[in-house]
Parts: structure tokens; sequence; C-alpha cells
């Protein structure tokens, strides 16, 4: 059984948000709502030391999830394969979840998601559940297309720069494994103990020039 | 008391339920189908079986016009990825190719043309539009073109292109603009990059944009552009970034060169911050660096022919003692512009130390091949055509020309053309008249375009007033520096027709809209811009069925002319008969058809091949000329006394006219009582200020600072503080030329002199999510060139700010 | 809760009006959605969830001391035992209509029961609750009935559970490493303390109302004490939480809150009201009780609120949380109902009884 992991080059993201946007239509994301965000980080130093870096963000679909513990209805769950989905139907949208969330994955759907007649938009991915109101959604890695024998979620297809990896990281061949372990990729704040299966290569000083 | 109480419980239980009974049929009544619904709140819908399908096009979103595979399920676009054939971009695609989804489905696109009925124009005048039909329009401009026409008056018809694919421009631009005969056929390039363009052709008589091997380049250093934000083609910028850092080995050092920390800046190598302005100031002291230390490219550029011979700051050179090899007037640059260019002259001006000048220099050759890139942002100011020339020169001197690695000539694909028309008398009267926008003329030496001046010369009707116009895919009071002249421009052209997939600002004043579709419902094809040398075709055909009654610029100047009749359809008797037809045509020699537009989706030209200097350098010596012998024939052509020079703004004379040199920014707007700069840039979601519709954009516009719905006014803390100025405050911003209100932003990432603001939110019009977010800076910028190119300059505009 | 004249119960009359106004403003949630809510994906527990905290660890504590009443044989507490059982009820519906007002899809919870997640503390507080609501109920019927001596055998099961039941609140918050302020088990035992204060408090203002004078003495020198073990927790809470995350309320947004509410208000002043000898009159009481008791509320809200006020990753950048109208009407509406079925209640046992 495969355990599906990410890894985030920071070297190599640049703040584009491809992946962003094609998460927003590979999963059929309402307005306002993000699976995936690019966070800003800057250095707090003052001008003309001022940096900030990317952090792009999914879920981290963590092994000791903290949001699997604390939903009252067993709504949110592991799946075999270590992804973290949700079965939007057992939902009560009380929002523990969210709030149990280190990494700010989860997002509520606040009203009627789509405007257009059919509750639909036209560029919607019927591969992809619509969500009712009232309900927490999530980064789901893209499980729709990996039952489906694509093992590759639209955000790392999408990212230009090949910033984002995806695949079994217990499978020592597997790119993301090989590579997480060549640069040394750590997750984000690993002392809260939730586990999570994202790790972030950092990006590099330059090597001090000739 | 028990009586009062029993009553009271009489009244409190009765009560209670009549008040429930109350509530509950209020209830019912006004929203019992709603909470019932809300409560159900139904199931989560499961994904359906449906038949989907891969079909090949191209973007539109920016000049890169990147190859796509979109996915349609059903007869609908649903997904947008990158056609892994193409060298250019190796399969990658932007964040802004995913907003074609929302631009096919966008709920505010035009539906079909439309007449206005309300004589009065204005940017804040309802049109009235009426639908009519595509015969009814185009009768009405064939039958006002024709009256032009037959008038002897041709050259009054005004054709402006803004985005374009190249079919339509070859069709509609091109063959019937010639076949028209108006010489005023005025292209939106002088608003883009045309001091880019001609300080290269200074260089190696090539006026295009330059290519660069980033495969194999080592080093890079970006003056004046965000490369991996906003620079063509931003595909391939974003795949090479991540190939040069991580994939290939040896890690590329990249160093951004800008007064503003844009996404590039934050996450390169290096941040060099540097005085607005002050670019070629910067190029010409690593030219000098690279000179007194000995350590430009011998092979390239030749040496001295005694051995042990230096070039020693503030000495001159014999031109006798060096000897070139691939180049031309070294030693003239040298001993008139850059024998005293010491880093310690460029650090003042541009405020880096001087220790970093020398650091650069010698970075720069210390890791070849090392690339000098130059763009827009060091380039669209007054004398931006030789601030392009010294930065593209460095190259040369680096013997980072035409190498692996290197600067590069890109190729070009060959097309079937369509047949050229003779003119008739009509049309030669009428392209003989002098042009609106004065390019070539002492006013604009070597421009091959002016866009911006077009308005003015409307403004003043000078030399002749507009009597018809069409402008395609183009928003000029919206996108062009002093962007309210265009709407008094507008407002006097008595019939303007719009083409446009939407109502932006422009189409305020159009007498007639002819909504184009959106890229993935139409056909055309694309040559690649300059990228890495290679040429490429790609093509764009019906993802999906059009949406509404729309037809493309091609089909549209395909039945313009045949509404015309008489000469104007027999110009296009041979050109096929519509869009689909002439894209086949016009690719026909690529590859077989079905291989093209089914399986493939692009054309990939031969390898590219170094060194190959015949070709690619069509100087008069043909050397890469440091000494622009081009540059002296166009100038002595016109007779350029010292007052023509004076006017136009340039102090150099004699040789510096022909040599990369350095002038410093001219201003608008006293330094006094304008203390800060008005800079503007292209964040990645913005789409040529075409994206403000989509809510995908307006959600994450400005991820580096934050932001989203709104581009606030960026201001470094230690000047905003000498303003009074707090972040959040609500600020008027004042040029010159106008005033602003915006929301500041205090950041570390804005040179102290700078205000920042980005471009492509603050419209009128453009659809309901676009109105009203944000702020447009080209409202408030002045109107200045750089005179040699015609190229806008949008970087020279000083402001002075205060809280309201 | 008529539009007929009411004479007699012009109070009733208004805050059937606020209920009726909570209850609209609910509906137009229930349909619109909560885009009408200010709470955001960084703060997404708003003044409802606070308003829930509250009335839940009130009615915990109202609990605790009806069963004490029962139980303790004093004289001051068992006078007061019917009244604060009929409170306890009376507050804990309000509580589950506050929260449930906040659920996507209050159906849904039916999951309680078919797909339990015995890891969540949010399903122990419902069985907790859900418990001491059965048992009120029961007390509630008995008191109808006629039967309150029966019901004794409820009192040790109640005692115990009013105290389980806002442990397990507690652990709500305690339990999550998202939210620095809320982690650790200093909440737990905070939100028990604050129960058995709010009870104590609310408890004594039933007293007022039901006009038990000779519990007054007693129940105040109970609110008092338990203000000062309050206030004690809540010094160990803020002095052994970060300061980045206790500056929130200390020195930043919710420092009015925090010092006005819940400390002035809700530890300062009862204290100093209920030792001088008008602690013992029927207005004084009051008085003290009600500053507890909004004090309290300012202690939710800070706790809550200012909770989510900085998540424990600063690079999330979240918006912070603003107050709409439509919340606000919903509070009011809800406390309202606790005032209007407090009302009910009474009048219903004292009917039965005659």
């Amino acid at each position: 059984m495969p355990r599906y992991g990410m890894l985030i080059d920071l070297d190599k993201c640049m703040f584009c948000q491809a992946c962003t946007m094609a998460c927003k239509s590979e999963n059929n994301i309402p307005d306002g709502m993000f699976w995936n965000k690019v966070r800003a980080v800057p250095n707090g130093k003052p001008y003309p030391e001022y940096r900030v870096t990317p952090l792009p963000m999914p879920c981290m679909h963590c092994e000791d999830a903290p949001c699997v513990n604390v939903c009252p209805v067993s709504a949110t769950y592991h799946r075999p394969d270590g992804i973290v989905a949700i079965d939007y139907d057992k939902c009560i949208g009380c929002k523990y979840c969210i709030a149990a969330c280190p990494y700010g994955a989860r997002t509520f759907n606040k009203t009627k998601a789509f405007v257009e007649v059919g509750g639909k938009p036209a560029w919607y991915n019927a591969n992809v559940p619509i969500r009712p109101q009232g309900v927490v959604e999530k980064c789901t890695f893209c499980s729709h297309r990996i039952d489906a024998g694509q093992t590759v979620t639209a955000c790392v297809q999408a990212c230009p720069s090949g910033a984002r990896i995806f695949g079994d990281l217990d499978e020592s061949n597997s790119p993301v494994a090989k590579l997480a372990a060549a640069r040394k990729a750590q997750p984000l704040r690993p002392e809260l103990g939730a586990k999570p299966k994202v790790s972030y290569a950092p990006m590099m000083k330059p090597e001090g020039g000739k | 008391m028990a009586q009062e109480t029993r009553k009271g419980l009489q009244l409190g239980r009765r009560g209670f339920l009549k008040g429930a009974a109350v509530l509950g049929t209020a209830a019912a009544v006004l929203g019992g189908k709603p909470i019932v619904g809300a409560l159900k709140r139904g199931t989560a819908e499961a994904g359906a079986k449906v038949e989907e399908k891969w079909v090949h096009t191209s973007c539109i979103n920016c000049p890169a016009v990147c190859p796509l595979r979109v996915k349609v399920q059903d007869g609908r676009a649903v997904h947008v990825e990158g056609n892994k054939l193409s060298k250019i971009t190796d399969g990658a695609i932007c964040a802004k190719a995913h907003l074609n989804l929302q631009n096919l489905y966008d709920p505010d696109r035009i539906k079909g043309p439309m007449k206005r009925t309300n004589p009065t124009k204005g940017l804040d005048v309802d049109p009235k539009w009426v639908p009519i039909s595509w015969a009814d329009a185009l009768k009405t401009i064939a039958e006002k073109l024709n009256t032009l026409r037959n008038k002897g008056e041709a050259h009054k018809f005004l054709l402006i292109r803004g985005r374009y694919t190249i079919s339509d421009s070859d069709m509609f631009y091109s063959h019937f603009g010639k076949a028209y005969g108006t010489p005023n056929t005025i292209s939106h390039s002088a608003l883009c990059a045309e001091a880019d363009k001609l300080g290269q052709w200074m260089a190696n008589g090539q006026f295009k944009y330059s290519a660069y091997d980033l495969e194999r380049t080592k080093y890079v250093m970006f003056f004046g552009l965000s490369p991996v934000e906003a620079h063509r083609p931003t595909s391939r910028l974003q795949r090479m970034w991540g190939y040069t850092r991580q994939e290939r080995g040896e890690r590329i050092k990249t160093v951004v060169i800008d007064p503003r920390l844009s996404a590039s800046g934050a996450v390169a190598d290096e941040w060099i911050p540097i005085n607005p302005g002050t670019d070629g100031a910067l190029a010409l002291a690593i030219a000098h660096e690279m000179l007194v230390n000995g350590t430009w490219d011998k092979k390239f550029v030749g040496d001295f022919v005694e051995a042990g011979k230096k070039f020693v700051a503030g000495q001159k050179v014999d031109e006798k003692d060096f000897k070139e090899e691939m180049t031309f007037g070294l030693i003239k640059w040298w001993n008139e512009v850059l024998k005293d260019f010491t880093a310690e002259k460029a650090a003042k001006e541009t405020g880096i130390a001087k220790e970093t000048i020398v650091r650069l220099a010698r970075e720069f050759t210390a890791n070849r091949p090392a690339v000098a890139w130059r763009a827009r942002g060091a380039c669209a100011w007054t004398t931006g055509a030789y601030v392009s020339y010294a930065i593209f020169a460095l190259n040369a001197l680096n013997g980072s020309y035409d190498v692996p690695g290197g600067a590069l000539v890109h190729g070009s694909a060959s097309l079937g053309k369509l047949p050229t028309v003779a003119a008739d008398d009509l049309g030669k009267k009428a392209s003989a008249m002098p042009r609106l926008d004065q390019k070539g003329t002492k006013k604009f030496p070597r421009a091959e375009v002016v866009s911006n001046n077009v308005a003015d010369a409307i403004i003043k009707g000078d030399p002749y007033n507009v009597e018809v116009a069409i402008g395609w895919f183009c928003n000029w009071n919206f996108s062009a520096p002093g962007a309210p002249r265009w709407s008094e421009a507008l407002a006097k052209i008595p019939f303007f027709v719009h083409i446009t997939p939407f109502a932006s600002e422009m189409t305020q004043f159009a007498d007639i809209i002819l909504p184009t579709g959106t890229t993935l419902e139409e056909w055309a094809y694309e040559t690649a811009p300059d990228s890495n040398g290679v040429p490429e075709v790609r093509i764009k055909q019906p993802v999906v069925k059009g949406q509404f009654d729309c037809r493309s610029m091609t089909q549209i100047a395909i039945d313009l002319a045949k509404a015309m009749g008489g000469y104007m359809a027999d110009a296009f008797k041979d050109v096929p008969p519509a869009d689909e037809a002439f894209v086949k045509f016009a690719t026909k020699s690529l590859m077989p058809e079905k291989e093209l537009f089914e399986e493939k989706g692009v054309w990939v030209g031969p390898a590219y091949k170094y060194a190959d200097h015949e070709k690619r350098v069509v100087t008069p010596s043909k050397k890469f000329e440091f000494y622009s012998q081009g540059m002296k024939a166009a100038l002595d052509k016109l007779k350029l006394t010292d007052a023509d020079l004076d006017a136009i703004h340039i102090k150099a004379r004699g040789d510096m006219l022909y040599l990369p040199h350095y002038e410093g920014p001219r201003w608008l707007g006293d330094k006094k009582d304008f203390p800060l700069v008005l800079n503007t840039y292209k964040p990645t979601l913005n789409s040529e200020g075409r994206s403000a519709n989509n809510t995908w954009v307006l959600e994450s516009y400005l991820p580096v600072i934050g932001e989203a719905y709104n581009n606030p006014a960026e201001i470094n803390p230690v000047s905003a503080a000498k303003f009074g100025i707090a972040d959040g405050d609500k600020i008027e911003i004042e040029s010159p030329f106008g005033k602003i209100t915006a929301v500041a932003k205090l950041s570390h990432g804005v040179h102290p002199e700078s205000l920042s603001i980005a471009y492509g939110l603050g419209h009128k019009h453009y659809g309901r999510n676009a109105r009203g977010k944000g702020v447009n800076p080209n409202e408030i910028m002045g109107v200045d060139y750089d005179h040699l190119s015609g190229h806008s300059t949008y970087f020279n505009t000083r402001v002075r700010v205060r809280k309201v | 809760m008529t539009q007929k004249t009411t004479r007699m119960t012009p109070w009733l009359f208004v805050v059937g009006i606020l209920a009726v106004a909570g209850f609209a403003a609910h509906l137009a949630v229930l349909i619109n959605g909560q885009k009408l809510f200010g709470s955001n994906d960084g703060v997404p527990w708003n003044i409802l969830v606070a308003a829930y905290g509250f009335l839940a660890s009130a009615a915990a504590g109202l609990s605790f001391f009806a069963s004490l009443g029962d139980i303790a044989g004093i004289p001051a507490l068992r006078r007061v035992a019917g009244p604060a059982t009929l409170a306890a009820l009376a507050t804990l519906v309000p509580a589950l209509v506050a929260i449930g007002s906040d659920l996507g899809r209050p159906l849904a919870a039916v999951g309680f029961l078919i797909s339990p997640n015995f890891s969540s503390p949010m399903w122990w507080m419902a069985i907790t609750y859900g418990a001491v609501l059965v048992l009120r109920a029961i007390k509630v019927w008995g008191m109808a009935a006629g039967k309150s001596q029966s019901m004794k055998w409820l009192s040790w099961p109640g005692l115990l559970l009013a105290l389980a039941a806002p442990a397990v609140l507690g652990m709500l918050f305690s339990t999550l490493v998202a939210r620095p302020m809320w982690f650790g088990t200093t909440t737990s035992l905070f939100v028990v303390v604050l129960a058995l204060t709010l009870g104590a408090a609310a408890t004594l203002a039933t007293a007022v109302v039901a006009g038990a004078r000779e519990s007054f003495g007693f129940l105040s020198k109970c609110v008092a004490g338990l203000v000062v073990a309050l206030a004690v927790v809540t010094f160990l809470k803020t002095s052994g939480s970060d300061p980045a995350y206790t500056a929130l309320y200390l020195k930043g947004q919710y420092a009015p809150l925090f010092w006005g509410a819940q400390v002035a208000l809700g530890m300062i002043l009862p204290v100093a009201i209920l030792l001088l000898p008008m602690g013992s009159t029927a207005n004084g009481a009051l008085l003290g009780a009600g500053s507890a008791l909004v004090g309290g509320f300012g202690a939710w809200l800070v706790q809550v609120l200012a909770g989510q006020g900085l998540a424990v990753m600063p690079e999330l950048a979240y918006k912070a949380y603003r107050v709409t109208s439509i919340e606000m009407t919903m509070v009011v509406g809800v406390f309202a109902l606790v005032a209007v079925l407090y009302t009910l209640a009474t009048r219903l046992v004292t009917a039965q009884n005659r």
C-alpha cells in the first residue's frame, strides 16, 4: 500500500500561483476558498535587506492528523494510502477541524458555492464532486486522479518550475523519497507532532561566487 | 395572586402555543422551501461518467502564446495543461493559462454585435447598446470605410491592434490594412518594448527582442524585469528557473536589479535595489570594470596588439593599438564614454555600493557564459534605447553573444503567406500621407511606431482628423500612460469600431462592438516570441463550440472586405474564405494537418546553430557594433540639428549619439514638489490588464505583499513616516497630471524614493468583478518617450502624497 | 411571547421579541449561509461559540449547585435546588440552539450516533452535555409532576456530570496544538472553575429572582470564593502561556474585553460587592452575580476569539474577525431565550404543583 506524500522545493518556487490556479479548476473550488495557497514569509529585516520567501501550502495529510482526531462524526478520515479525506455527507460543518489544523489547510463552504444554473460552473470537472453548502473541504492530494490511475496531483503537474513532487514516500526509488533525502527536506512545524507528509526542501544560498 | 398567576400561565402557555403557531406559519410562508432546502443541504454530487477528450490550442494571455492542451468533458472546457513537445516551454504553462477557463465562461462576455444608440460618448456615459446582426454591423462599417476611401481619404482610417494572434494580424493588420492603403496601422508595440529592440538593433541590426540560451547560462543579471513574473515567455522562464537552479547540476546564479523587490527579486540569489532610471550607469560601469581589469572576452572582442597594454581609467586609447575581432567601435566607446565611467561614478548615480558594482563585474566575467538581460524597467525611460544598447553590449564584451549560454537571435518560421496585392491609386495616395504617430520624423527618428502619440495627434487634429477607426483587443484609455487623453481622443472620432470579447474602457467610445471569441473558441496560428532561438509555430482551434455569436479577427477581416466589395473584395479574392481555411493554408507546409492539429499542436524548428554571424549580425560592418553605424545613418538622413536634439531631450552630440551612453532620467515633475517616483509593475496574474474580471485573479492578486482584490500604493516605511502616512491609510497620490486615491501599504521592499503600484486593476468597466477594484496608475502618468524608438516612458513621473 | 397586552409580564414581552429577532436571524443564516458571519478560515468560531461556551458552562455550574443542593444538606442550597434545575435547563437548551446555529449542516448531526469518533473531544462533549440535558429534563419533569423527592437518586450522577461536562468542554480547546493559547491542561481546569463560578453566580441570580432570601449569604460567599479561585487559575493559565499569544488579550485587540469584562466585571466587582454587607441584599446580590455573569461572558469571548487571534503559523496571515449584526442579534436572541424558557419552566412547574 503506498504512502503518498509531497515535496515542495523552495529553491524552485517563485510565487507564480500556477498551483493555486490549477487546483481551482481541477477541484471545482468556489470563489474565496483555497485548497492550496502560496503564502509569503517576510524576513523582518528593513530595506534593503528585506526579503520575502514563498511558502506554498496544500493540506499536509498528516499521519497523526489533528483534524481526523477531533471530528465528532468521523467525517474526515485516513484512507489506506495515507490521504486524509472527507466524507462530505457526514460533515456537520462544526468547523472543529479548521480550529484544529495547524496548517490552515481546511476551508468552510459558507454559502451556496456556485450561482450558475444547476449549481455548477461551466468549467466544472465532473471527476470531482461539487460540495454542498455548510461543509468543510480541503486538498485531497487529487485522490480522484489517483483512483483513476494517474498518480500526479493537479498542482504538481501545473508547477512550471517543477517545484512540487508527489509520490509514494515508502518507495525508496520514488522521486519524492529520493529528493526529500538528498535535500534534507523538512515538514513545517514538526514539533507540533502532527507528522505532516508534505516536506520542504530549503531555498539555497548562492554558492559564494567566484 | 393565584388568579393572576393562572391567567398569566394561560397567557403564557396559550401565548406560547399561539406564538409558536404564528412563527411556524411565518417561517413556512416566508422561507419554507429554502429552509427545508437549507436543512437538507444536499449531498455531495458524486463524479459522473463523462466523455473526455484533449484538444490542442494555445494561449493569448500574454505574447508568449504557449501551446496548451485543454481537457474537454461533454463539450465543456475544464482543465488546461501544457504541451511537452514544445522545446520552448517544455510542457510548462504559467498561472495565467488557467484563466482561459474563466474567460471562456465569463458572464460579462459580449454575446453578439452591438450598436450604440446614445450619441453622447464618455467614459462614464451609458452608450445604450442594442444588439444588431453581423450583416447589419458589417454593412454599416463597410459603408463608412468605402465612403472614406472613395473620397480619397483612406489615410483617415486608423487601425489599432492591441493583443493579437499572428494570423489575425497577418490578415487584418497587414493584408487588410495594406490593401485599404492607410498609413495609420498602429501597433501597441511602443507601449511594450520598442527601446529594448532598438538597443539590440544598434548593436546587431536586428530590430527584435533578444533570445537567451538559459539552459546553458551560468549567471544572469536582470535589469528592470521580473523574469518569473512578467516577461515573455513566462512559462519558459519559470520552467528554466527550476531547471537551472536544481535540475541540471550546476546551479545558475541570478541577480535581479530593480528599485522594488519583485517576486523574482525575492527568490533570486541577489536583489540589488537601484535608484530609479539609473540602470544604464550600472551597465557602463560594469563595462568599464571589464575593460580595466582585462576580463573582457578576447576571443569575441579582440585585444591590444601589443601584449601588456591595458585600459586605464581616464586614459584614451589609440584605435591603432587594438585589434577587434567580431566587434566594431570598442575603442570609440572607451574613449568617448567608458574611460571615465568608473564604479565610483556609477555608485553615486545608482545608489549601489562601489564594492558591489566591482563584484558584479567580476562575477559576470568569472561565471561564463553569463548574460545581461534588460527589459522595460530599465528601458522605458527617456534615452532608454541607449540603456538597452549598453546592457545588451555587455553580452558581447563578455563573449556571450550567439554562443551556448548566451544571448541569441531567435529564428523565424516560414508560413504560407497571403498574396501581395497591387495597390490602387487611392491606396497609393493614402499610404503616402504622413502617419499620425510621426514615426521616422525628427521627433521620433528611428521609431517603427509611436503608439501613444496618436492620441495627441487626434486631439490636435494634426496633421488631419481621424474619421473612422477600428481597434482590436486594445484598451488604451486604460493601459497607456496619460490614459485619460485617449478618452478625449476617442470621443473625437466620428465612427469607432471596437473588436473585443469584453466591454472595456475603450468600448465606451465605440459606435459598433464586434465581439471576438476567446482563445478557446477560435482558429489561429502563432509564432513563438523570441525565447531560445528555435522557431516554433503554435495553433489555435475551437476547443469547445463558440459560446456566443462571435467571430475571430481573421473572419471579420474576410467578411468586412467582402461586404465592402470593389477593390477590397478583390484584394481578398485569393484569400481563403474563412479563418479555419486560412489557418490551415498558412500552416500547410509545416506538417500534415491531422498531425499538427490533432496529434502535436506545435511545430518545432531545427536546432539552433550558434555563431551564425553572417545571418545574425546585419550591421554595415557585419560586426557587433559598439558604435552604431546604423543609427548614424538613420540620424544623418534626418539631418538633426542641436535644436532638434534638444527638442527630443537628447543631450548627446556627435559620436556619442551612436554609442551606448548614459544621460540619466528626465523627470516629469519637480523633485522638490513631487518627492516620490511613480513605479508600476506587473504581477504574475496580471494578464495585460485583461484579467481583472477573473475571480481567481482578484483573490490571489499580489501574493508577495499578501494583498488581494486591491492594489495598494507601496511605500517605503522611512519615506512614509516623512509624509505622516501609516499602513492602511487612505492617501491621495498627485502627479503633475492628475490625482488618484489609494490605500497605502508600507513595505521594506520598495526603494525609498519610489511609490509602487501594481498594474492591472482600477478598471471602471470590463465586468462586474473588475469594476471598482483598485486603482489605475496610468491615469496620472505623464506622457514622455524614448524619442529614438518612440517607446512610451512608464517610470519617470514624479508624485507627491498626502493622507486623506 | 405574545402580541397581546402583557401588563403582567412586560419584560417577557421584551425578551420574547428579542428571542424572535434571534430566531429570524438564524433563519437568515440557514437560508443564506454563514457568509453572514464575520468568521473566516482563520477564526472559524465566532461569538455564537463563545455564547455556547458561556451558556453551557453556566448550565453545568447550575446543574452542579442544583445537585449539590439535593446532596449537601445545606438549607441555603436546598432552597434553590429547584430553581437552579430549572435555570440549568433554561440555560442549556439555548446553549444548544447557539451551537446548533453555528453548524453548517445541522441535520447531519445524526452522525454523532451513527458514526461516532471516540477520540473526538466534541463527541464526548455531546455525550456529557446530552446526559446533563436528559438528567435536568427528567428533574424538571419530576418537579412538574410533583415527584421531586423520588428524583433524588439522580443527584450524584448529576453532580459528577456537572463537573465532567465542563471538563470535556475544556478539553475541546486544550487538545489543539494549532491554538497555543488553548493548548494545555490549564485550559480544562480554567473551564471547570469558570463553570462553577458562573454556576454559583447564576444560582445566586436565580435565588434573587425566586425570592430565596435565605440563600443569598451562602451563595454570595460561594461566588466570591470561586471568583478568587478563578482569578488564580486565570493567572496561572496566562503566565504559563506564550507571551506572543497572551499579548493579544493583555495588551492587544482583546485587552479592553479582558481587563474590562473578564477581570473588572468578572472578578473584582463581584468580590467587592458580595463581601460587603450589601451583598446580602437582593439588589446587591443581583448586581454582584450579574457582574460575574457578564464578566464570565467576556471571559468566554476572550477565550474563544483571542484564542484564534494568532495562528501557530503566523505565515497564514489571516484577517481578523469582525462581528456582524446578524451574529449579535443571534446571541442576544439566545440569551433572551434563557429568560423566556426560565419563566415558562417556572410557571409550568408552579402551575402543575397547585
